[in-house]
C-alpha cells in the first residue's frame, strides 16, 4: 500500500518586466493596428453587402412582378409554348416516368365509381343474347339436353331413322343403276339456289325415263 | 375453344345464330328429300295410329250395342257386331281428317314426326288447309302412289308430283318448317296455285 502524500502549491509573485525592446513594441503595435483595420473593413463590407442585398431584394420584389405581368400580358405564352415546345415528347417522357396504373390504384376509389355507375345502361350495351348463345354453343347445351332427357327413346328413333335412310340410299342407288341414271344424287337436296340447271337436268333426263 | 371475340366475328359475318338442336346423326340429312322406305314407315305408323282409333271406336260401338240392344237379340248373333264396312269407311275418313289437320297445322303427322320427316309445299314452307285436304285425300285414296318415290329422281310420290309438294328430312322438333330452309324446288312462279307444271306432270 502506497502512502498518500500531500501536494503543495507555492505561489510566487514576480515584478512586470516588459519583454523585448521598443522595436518589438512598435512591431506589435503595427500588427495590432493592421488587424484592427482589416477587421473593420471586413465588417463594413459585410454590413454594406447585407444592407444592399435587403434593399435590392425589396426593390426587386416590388418591381419584378409588375414588370413580369406587363411582359406576360403583352405576349401569348400559350401560343409560344404550343409553337416552340415539343409537348408530345415531354408528356411521353413524363408518362414513362410515372406509373399511372399504380397511381389510379392508390388514389382512385374504384368501388365508389362502380357504385355511382348506371349499370343498367352498361348492361344494355353488352350483347347479352350473343353471350348466351356463345356459352350455349361452347358447352353444347343442346347435346347436354339431348343426353339428359329421353336419351334412350331418342336413340332408338335415331337408329330407326338412320337405318331407314340407309335403306333408301341403297334402293335409290340400285334404281339409279338399273335406270342408268346419275342425277339423283344431285337432285336430292331441296334447294332453289340455281333453278335453271335443275330444270335442265329434268328435261334432259326425261327421254331416258 | 373459341373466344367470345372470335365467336362474335364469325357470327357477325354469318348472320343470326341458329342453335343446332338436331342430333349429329341427322344433320347431314336435314332438308334432303326423303326416300320411299322412311316415308312408308311413317305412313304405316300413321295407319296403325288411326287403325287403333278405329278399333277402339268399333269396340265402343260394339259395347254400346251389347249393352243397349240385348233384348232385340239375346243370342248375341251377328247383328250385334257393327258392320265392318262402315268402319273401313270411317277409317278412310279419319285418315283424311287426321292427315289434313296434321299437315295444315304442323306440317307433319305423328308418324312423320317420329321418323323426322316434314311435308312441305312449293316454297319449302308449310302449306294451307286446301292443299293439305287435297294431298291427304289423295294419299288416303291412293296409297300406292308412294311407290313412285322409288323411281322418281327427286323422291316424289304421285301425290307429290301432282300437287307439287315434297317430303323432306327434318329432325328438328319445332313445328315451323322454316328452320333450315330449304327453298322451293325449281318453280319459276312461286305465287301461282299448286297445280302441276308440265315438267312435273311428265315425271
Amino acid at each position: 500500500m502506497v502512502a498518500m502524500s500531500d501536494r503543495e502549491v507555492v505561489v510566487v509573485s514576480r515584478p512586470y518586466e516588459p519583454e523585448g525592446d521598443s522595436l518589438s513594441l512598435a512591431r506589435d503595435l503595427a500588427a495590432s493596428t493592421f488587424g484592427l483595420v482589416v477587421y473593420s473593413t471586413q465588417t463594413a463590407v459585410a454590413l454594406t453587402e447585407a444592407t444592399m442585398r435587403s434593399v435590392v431584394g425589396s426593390v426587386l420584389d416590388k418591381t419584378v412582378p409588375a414588370i413580369a405581368d406587363a411582359i406576360i400580358s403583352r405576349i401569348d405564352l400559350t401560343d409560344i409554348v404550343v409553337r416552340q415546345v415539343d409537348l408530345q415528347s415531354i408528356i411521353l417522357r413524363a408518362l414513362d416516368e410515372i406509373d399511372i396504373t399504380q397511381i389510379v390504384i392508390d388514389r382512385v376509389d374504384v368501388d365508389e365509381i362502380v357504385g355511382k355507375t348506371d349499370l343498367d345502361a352498361v348492361i344494355d350495351r353488352i350483347p347479352m343474347l350473343q353471350i348466351a348463345d356463345y356459352i350455349i354453343e361452347e358447352i353444347d347445351l343442346p347435346q347436354i339436353i339431348r343426353e339428359s332427357t329421353g336419351g334412350v327413346a331418342l336413340d332408338a328413333f335415331t337408329t330407326t331413322r338412320v337405318s331407314a335412310i340407309r335403306a333408301d340410299e341403297i334402293i335409290s342407288t340400285m334404281v339409279d343403276t338399273v335406270l342408268l341414271r346419275r342425277l339423283r344424287q344431285r337432285e336430292r337436296k331441296l334447294t332453289v339456289s340455281d333453278p335453271e340447271p335443275d330444270r335442265q337436268e329434268e328435261t334432259t333426263e326425261e327421254p331416258g325415263r | 375453344m373459341t373466344s367470345f371475340q372470335q365467336y362474335r366475328d364469325h357470327h357477325d359475318a354469318q348472320g343470326p345464330v341458329v342453335l343446332e338442336t338436331v342430333p349429329a346423326a341427322g344433320r347431314r340429312y336435314q332438308g334432303d328429300r326423303a326416300g320411299f322406305v322412311i316415308r312408308a314407315i311413317a305412313a304405316v305408323l300413321d295407319v296403325v295410329f288411326v287403325g287403333i282409333i278405329v278399333v277402339l271406336l268399333w269396340i265402343g260401338v260394339w259395347l254400346f250395342l251389347l249393352i243397349f240392344n240385348p233384348l232385340i237379340d239375346p243370342d248375341l248373333t251377328v247383328e250385334v257386331t257393327p258392320p265392318s264396312g262402315y268402319f273401313l269407311l270411317a277409317g278412310y275418313l279419319l285418315m283424311w281428317l287426321y292427315w289434313t289437320w296434321m299437315w295444315a297445322t304442323n306440317g307433319r303427322s305423328l308418324g312423320q314426326y317420329l321418323m323426322g320427316l316434314r311435308v312441305v309445299g312449293r316454297q319449302g314452307r308449310r302449306f294451307g288447309w286446301k292443299l293439305a285436304m287435297l294431298r291427304s285425300g289423295f294419299c288416303a285414296v291412293f296409297p300406292p302412289g308412294l311407290v313412285w318415290a322409288i323411281i322418281s329422281p327427286r323422291n316424289r310420290s304421285v301425290q307429290d308430283v301432282m300437287l307439287r309438294t315434297s317430303v323432306i328430312h327434318d329432325w328438328s322438333s319445332s313445328s315451323s318448317a322454316s328452320a333450315h330452309e330449304s327453298t322451293p324446288e325449281s318453280s319459276p312462279s312461286p305465287t301461282s296455285a299448286p297445280t302441276t307444271s308440265p315438267s312435273d306432270a311428265g315425271e
